[in-house]
C-alpha cells in the first residue's frame, strides 16, 4: 500500500531506476496525439479520458442546456479525430479543443436562436449558473448567480462566450483569443465589453 | 473576480454520461471515415484528369505529405523506431525515443527540426525542395542524399551515406563544413563530457562505428529475426472495426492470441475485446502487458485501463486497488493522476478501507480540483464529518 499513498510525479522509490525512466516516458499530449495520428485508439481513447469531462463542462456552461451539451461535445471530439492532423503544435492540443468546442457551441446557439425567434422551441434552459451552482455555494451566492445568469442572456453571444472563458472557466485572455479564434485585441474588447454590463448590473452586490 | 466561477460550479462528472458520450463520438467519426467511399470513385475520376493536367504544379507547389497523403507533422518514436514514407519517395528512419519537428513546410523547401534523437534521412534527388534539418547547435542543407542525423545532450553527428551535405552553424568551425559520401562531423556540446580519444579498432571506435547502423527501422531487432507481421485481427479491426476482429480471432482462441501477441499490440487487442463487449477478454492482454513488459512504455496504460474495467464492469474492486498500485510502480502518466487518485479513493471504500479512503480523497481534491467523480469524492470527504 505504500505506492499507493506515493503522489503520481512524486519522488521514485530509490530501487526503481525502472520506474523514473517510465515517468520519463509518460505520455504527454504530443505523445497521445501522435499515437492517435498513427492509428491507435487506445490514443484516441485516452485524449477523450482526459478532456472530455472538462469539454463538457464547458460546454455545457455556454449553451446553458444539458442535452444540447452532449451533442455539442460528440461533434467536438468527432471533429478533432477526424482533423487530428490540422493540430499544428500537439502540444496545444488542450486550446484546440476548446477552439473546436465553443465553435461548435457557436453553432448551437445561433441554431438556438433561430429557432426561438420562428416560435420551434419554447424549452427551457437546464445548466444555468443557478441551476448547476455547487450544493455548498450560500443562498446570497445563489442570488447573485440567477441575476448574472439573467444579464448574460442579454448579452451578445460573442460577448457573452469571450466573458465566461475568462471569468467562468478562468482562461488567460491570451488562451481566450486562441479558443475564440480572433486577435487578442477582440478578445480582450469582447471581455471588457460584457464586463462593463455585469459590472453595472452586480456592482452594487460587490 | 479573484478565482473562477466554475470553482463553485458542479461539473458533469458522471462516468456513464462521458462513456455514452464516448460511444457517440466513435459513431461519429465512423460515419465520417465512411462518408468519402460513397463518392470515391467519382472524385479518383475526376481527380485523375485534374492530376494528368496539373501534374508538374502539384508535383512542386504544395506541402510535402506522407505517401499515404497524411501531413506532416511533429513525429515520435515513443519506444520502438518508426519510418515515414513520403509522397516525393524520400523516406525518414527514426529511432527510439526520437522526435522530429516540421517547422517550415512548402513547395520549394522543407524544414525539420530534430529535438532529440536519431533520423536517417534518404531525399529523393532531383527533388522540388530543399531540405533543412536544424540539430540545435548544426544545421544541414541537402538537395538529394542519404544521411544521419543524431542530436544528445551530448553530441550533435553527421554521418553521410551517399551525396553531400552542407553542415552549417556558428559553432561549426568556419561556419560550414562540407560532408561527401562516407564522411562524418561530430560535436561535443559544451558543458559535456568530452569523448575520449578512441583508437582505431578499440572497442570504443567500433561502437562508435555502430551508431549509424543503418537501418533504423530494424535496429532494434534481431538480425536474423523475421520481419514484424501485422496480425490479421489488426487488419480486420482497421478495416471492419472491433467486433468483426473479435470474430475473426474467434472466442475460444482469445487467450492463445493474448499470449503470443506482441507487446506493443496488447492494448490493441484488448481494445478489441473491450469494444465488441467482451470486457472479460480484455484482462489477459492488459494483464499480460503489466506483468510480463513491465518496462514497456504503454504498461502503465494498460494497468490504468485494468483497474478502470476491474472498477466497473468487473465489479472487484479489490483487484482494482492492487492494480492502481502496479499503475503507480509502474509511474502514472500525468494526464491520468486525477482518474487514477479518484479511482484509488472508491475501491478503498469498496473494501471496507474508508480512513484511508478520505485521505486519497483529500489528496486528489487538493491536486486536482476536479477530478473524475468529483461528487463521489466529495461525499468520501463528507462521511469524515
Amino acid at each position: 500500500m505504500a505506492a499507493l499513498r506515493e503522489p503520481a510525479g512524486g519522488p521514485a522509490p530509490e530501487s526503481s531506476g525502472r520506474l523514473v525512466v517510465a515517468r520519463d516516458r509518460a505520455p504527454s499530449d504530443a505523445i497521445l496525439v501522435a499515437r492517435a495520428l498513427e492509428g491507435d485508439a487506445w490514443a484516441e481513447d485516452a485524449i477523450y479520458r482526459c478532456y472530455a469531462g472538462k469539454v463538457l463542462a464547458m460546454i455545457e456552461r455556454l449553451l446553458r442546456r444539458s442535452s444540447d451539451a452532449d451533442d455539442v461535445l460528440q461533434d467536438t471530439f468527432a471533429d478533432a479525430f477526424t482533423s487530428l492532423g490540422k493540430l499544428r503544435e500537439p502540444s496545444a492540443l488542450r486550446s484546440w479543443l476548446f477552439g473546436i468546442a465553443v465553435r461548435r457551441v457557436r453553432r448551437r446557439q445561433r441554431t438556438l436562436a433561430l429557432r426561438r425567434a420562428l416560435g420551434l422551441d419554447r424549452s427551457l434552459d437546464d445548466a444555468t449558473l443557478a441551476m448547476i451552482a455547487s450544493p455548498s455555494v450560500s443562498p446570497e451566492r445563489m442570488a447573485e448567480l440567477a441575476r448574472l445568469d439573467v444579464i448574460l442572456e442579454r448579452l451578445h453571444p460573442d460577448q457573452r462566450n469571450a466573458w465566461m472563458l475568462r471569468h467562468v472557466e478562468g482562461e488567460r485572455l491570451e488562451d481566450v483569443a486562441r479558443i475564440l479564434d480572433c486577435s487578442l485585441a477582440t478578445a480582450k474588447r469582447r471581455v471588457s465589453a460584457a464586463e462593463v454590463l455585469v459590472r453595472a448590473a452586480l456592482g452594487e452586490a460587490r | 473576480m479573484r478565482r473562477p466561477l466554475a470553482d463553485e460550479l458542479r461539473a458533469p462528472d458522471d462516468e456513464l454520461r462521458l462513456r455514452e458520450n464516448w460511444d457517440g463520438v466513435r459513431e461519429r467519426v465512423a460515419a465520417r471515415r465512411r462518408r468519402p467511399r460513397r463518392v470515391a470513385g467519382a472524385a479518383a475520376v475526376l481527380g485523375l484528369v485534374a492530376l494528368v493536367g496539373l501534374w508538374p504544379r502539384v508535383r512542386s507547389g504544395g506541402p510535402l505529405m506522407q505517401a499515404g497523403g497524411a501531413p506532416l507533422s511533429a513525429t515520435e518514436a515513443i519506444a520502438t523506431p518508426r519510418a515515414l514514407e513520403l509522397a516525393d519517395g524520400s523516406r525518414i528512419e527514426l529511432a527510439a525515443g526520437t522526435r522530429l519537428v516540421p517547422t517550415r513546410n512548402a513547395g520549394s523547401r522543407i524544414d525539420l527540426t530534430l529535438e532529440s534523437g536519431r533520423a536517417r534521412f534518404e531525399v529523393e534527388p532531383g527533388g522540388p525542395r530543399a531540405w533543412t534539418i536544424d540539430a540545435g547547435s548544426a544545421r544541414v542543407r541537402v538537395v538529394g542524399t542519404a544521411f544521419l542525423v543524431e542530436r544528445s545532450a551530448r553530441r550533435v553527428r553527421v554521418e553521410v551515406e551517399h551525396g553531400r551535405v552542407a553542415v552549417e552553424g556558428t559553432a561549426v568551425p568556419g561556419g560550414s563544413v562540407l560532408l561527401g559520401a562516407g564522411e562524418a562531423w561530430e560535436m561535443a556540446h559544451p558543458g559535456s563530457e568530452p569523448a575520449p580519444p578512441s583508437a582505431p579498432g578499440s572497442a570504443e571506435a567500433e561502437a562508435e562505428a555502430r551508431v549509424p547502423a543503418l537501418p533504423l527501422v530494424a535496429a532494434e531487432r534481431e538480425p536474423d529475426a523475421p520481419p514484424a507481421r501485422v496480425a490479421r485481427w489488426r487488419q480486420v479491426a482497421d478495416a471492419e472495426g472491433a467486433e468483426a476482429a473479435y470474430a475473426s480471432i474467434g472466442e475460444g482462441a482469445f487467450s492463445a492470441t493474448a499470449r503470443r501477441t506482441e507487446p506493443d499490440q496488447l492494448l490493441a487487442l484488448a481494445d478489441v475485446a473491450r469494444r465488441s463487449g467482451h470486457v472479460h477478454h480484455a484482462v489477459e492482454p492488459l494483464d499480460r502487458l503489466v506483468r510480463e513488459f513491465p518496462q514497456h512504455p504503454e504498461a502503465p496504460l494498460a494497468a490504468i485501463t485494468l483497474a478502470r474495467l476491474q472498477m466497473g464492469p468487473l465489479a472487484d474492486p479489490g483487484a482494482a486497488l492492487r492494480t492502481y498500485a502496479r499503475a503507480r510502480d509502474l509511474g502514472v502518466p500525468r494526464v491520468f493522476d486525477a482518474e487514477v487518485c479518484s479511482g484509488v479513493a472508491r475501491a478503498l471504500v469498496a473494501t471496507g478501507a474508508p480512513d484511508e479512503a478520505r485521505g486519497e480523497a483529500r489528496e486528489c481534491l487538493r491536486r486536482h480540483g476536479s477530478p473524475p467523480r468529483r461528487a463521489e469524492l466529495e461525499r468520501i470527504l463528507d462521511a469524515d464529518e
